[in-house]
């Protein structure tokens, strides 16, 4: 497969490498530096077109491997249970049966993001763009870190509804 | 919140305690469904952190897979009807739009070229000079600077036929490439230079890391890997690469472009622009991260590179101006800079950028010719015998006092852990000596002898005076220097007081 290919197919299965990778490696940080050790990973190594698996499954088997060693080079302690081969393997074939694009998915929330109120906001940038913890940010706003919690759970169910009635009305268009 | 919905939730707070972990490993088990609605939680997880990470990429939809037909059998009037079909969907496929054009300084376009906030195609563009930024629906950032031809590929990729680009390339965008005519660099989540000459294509990495794949290599895999602040050429026909010193070639860096503040953009890349590309620029001290991860002052000046860069001795990396830039501390003892300037300058302009924690001693260094005896030598120090001065000296071999000193008050008080931007103008053809602190000419002093300068061997910082004992010494930090062999005009010095100002603020 030429460079060039691999480019665009990796564009492709990015979004999906990056969100298994967030599904096991739940800090902010961390899974940026898996997700850039898997592209080294890709584009370092030949992806064998006779094998029987596609280039989506390899690219998954490497973000799952990457994972797991970041793990194993972070601790001594045994893996999480949410790692073992089992959750995995189930993770690996939901991932396969989420058709969404994901890259619809981020267009759709920038429109949900600007219809939030501006505390909204704000708990987020703090959350995702400073990262704070929730610890941090209850102790800042002088409130209890469970509402800190509740508030996060909210927002984040309040955008994937909006997120899903977007992309609804986007198919229910392109039906026409 | 059910029990579930929480242990989702604090997954992603890093806080699941062990029983809720049992719990929600049985609960993904139970049913595959259960696992989807875990994993869209994680896609949500990762687009608000892509969001808010990078909120200049807002995407729209474009086309993706290059179309493909196939014609067979046809006869010649359709042939006809599909080469006009051809033509059409090439016309077409050219003109998919594939970034918006996010920020342009001073650009000037040898072909069309979209207007700012505007998408631009995939059609081929000539920038004659200026800096154009596009950004694309991944993320990825691209600053392009003039002289330079290039095409936007695809929403992962551009294709630099010739001059200069820099990327910057977040979480969501990993693998965006930047093809050259002889490899294409991958990058890996970074911020690279690429520079393509004649003679080779030049890759240099700020930031994280990147791969590239030579144009002849026979397998997909990238052939060399780079890490932080390495740099390559690779010859014009894709066969080898070869490690280059990081060269000062000064990219203009996606950051210093910032997209939606004309003004401040303006001033600080029309700044950026002129230092680097002024002829007359000897030496330019930027004093930041790359100089910190290189362990030494590099010279950016564009004409002497390779030449004059500063050798770090016991001064120590601080904050800058602004919280994202950096700055040599001086702690009042030895530290200091080690620079040999050999250019002889006919007439010189000094530009420095410092904060002076302490005045404790009668003179306090910034940059100084080392020794006493040479005629040609200059000292830049801020007094304070009376009250706080900027101090231009040379010697003066033939007067009854050895030195000229041009003896500049400061305007207001100085205040000390401030930052402050200073201009001394030897000017050989007015024979004159001008001061200007912080935007304000302070004065015109008329030039005692009239002889060219050459900074040579030098000090920034502690000065030792050529003997033992030290007798100059800095209580503060330097975040800049700049030295021209030519005396800058006004309007010059009042930019590059502005660019400083306006970097602050857009920092």
């Amino acid at each position: 497969m030429r460079i060039e290919n691999v480019a665009r197919q990796w564009a492709l299965v990015q979004p999906s490498a990056a969100m298994l990778i967030a599904s096991m490696v739940p800090n902010i940080h961390d899974s940026q530096d898996i997700l850039q050790d898997v592209a080294e990973a890709v584009f370092s190594h030949d992806f064998d077109k006779s094998s029987p698996q596609s280039f989506r499954a390899w690219v998954m088997g490497i973000a799952r491997h990457k994972a797991l060693d970041f793990y194993r080079s972070k601790s001594r302690k045994p893996l999480p249970l949410l790692l073992d081969s089992a959750v995995l393997d189930q993770l690996v074939r939901a991932s396969n049966l989420i058709v969404a694009d994901l890259d619809r998915e981020r267009e759709a929330l920038e429109h949900c993001l600007q219809a939030l109120p501006e505390k909204s906001r704000k708990l987020l940038t703090l959350r995702y763009q400073q990262n704070h913890s929730c610890e941090e940010i209850a102790a800042e706003n002088k409130v209890g870190l469970s509402a800190i919690k509740m508030a996060l759970h909210r927002l984040r169910i309040a955008l994937r509804d909006c997120l899903d009635r977007q992309l609804s009305n986007e198919q229910s268009l392109e039906g026409t | 919140m059910s029990d579930q919905e929480k242990n989702i939730s604090d997954f992603f707070h890093d806080q699941l305690t062990p029983e809720q972990e049992k719990a929600l490993r049985d609960h993904l088990l139970a049913d595959v469904n259960n696992a989807k609605a875990f994993l869209k939680a994680a896609a949500m997880h990762v687009h608000l952190r892509n969001h808010f990470n990078n909120p200049g990429g807002k995407s729209k939809r474009f086309f993706r897979s290059p179309w493909v037909f196939r014609i067979s059998a046809i006869s010649s009037v359709a042939a006809a009807i599909a080469v006009v079909v051809l033509l059409v969907l090439w016309q077409r496929w050219l003109n998919t739009p594939i970034a918006r054009m996010t920020g342009a300084v001073a650009a000037k376009w040898i072909t069309p070229a979209p207007g700012v906030g505007a998408m631009a195609n995939r059609r081929q563009q000539e920038l004659a000079e200026g800096f154009a930024e596009f950004t694309f629906p991944n993320g990825a950032q691209v600053a392009v600077e003039g002289p330079a031809t290039f095409r936007l590929e695809s929403d992962h990729s551009i294709r630099l036929y010739s001059g200069r680009l820099t990327t910057r390339v977040p979480s969501s965008a990993v693998g965006f490439s930047v093809d050259v005519p002889s490899a294409s660099v991958v990058d890996l989540g970074t911020q690279i230079g690429v520079d393509v000459s004649d003679q080779n294509s030049h890759v240099e990495i700020f930031e994280g890391n990147a791969g590239v794949h030579l144009a002849n290599s026979p397998t997909a895999r990238m052939d060399r890997v780079l890490s932080l602040a390495s740099s390559v050429n690779i010859d014009p026909d894709g066969n080898t690469i070869t490690d280059a010193p990081p060269e000062p070639l000064a990219f203009t860096r996606v950051d210093q472009l910032e997209p939606d503040d004309t003004h401040a953009t303006e001033f600080v890349d029309n700044y950026a622009h002129r230092v680097l590309n002024d002829p007359a620029l000897i030496a330019y001290y930027a004093f930041d991260g790359r100089d910190e991860v290189l362990g030494r002052l590099t010279n950016r000046s564009k004409t002497t590179a390779g030449k004059f860069d500063g050798q770090i001795s016991g001064a120590s990396w601080t904050v800058g101006p602004t919280p994202h830039s950096r700055a040599l501390a001086f702690d009042g003892s030895a530290a200091r800079v080690l620079v040999n300037i050999t250019d002889p300058a006919p007439s010189l302009t000094l530009v420095a950028r410092f904060r002076i924690d302490a005045l404790d001693k009668p003179y306090n260094s910034l940059l100084m010719s080392d020794g006493n005896a040479r005629v040609d030598s200059c000292h830049l120090q801020i007094s304070n015998i009376l009250r706080p001065a900027l101090l231009f000296s040379n010697p003066s071999p033939d007067k009854p006092m050895p030195w000229n000193n041009y003896h500049f008050h400061w305007p207001n008080q100085l205040d000390l852990h401030s930052w402050h931007f200073v201009a001394v103008v030897y000017d050989t053809s007015a024979h004159t000596v001008t001061a200007w602190v912080d935007d304000q000419q302070v004065s015109t002093l008329p030039m005692l002898d009239v002889t060219p300068l050459t900074i040579g061997a030098a000090t920034i910082g502690s000065w030792t005076g050529g003997e033992e004992h030290t007798s100059r010494s800095l209580t503060g930090a330097i975040s800049k220097i700049g030295i021209w062999k030519r005396s800058l005009a006004p309007d010059e010095l009042h930019a590059l007081y502005f660019a400083e100002q306006s970097n602050n603020e857009t920092n």
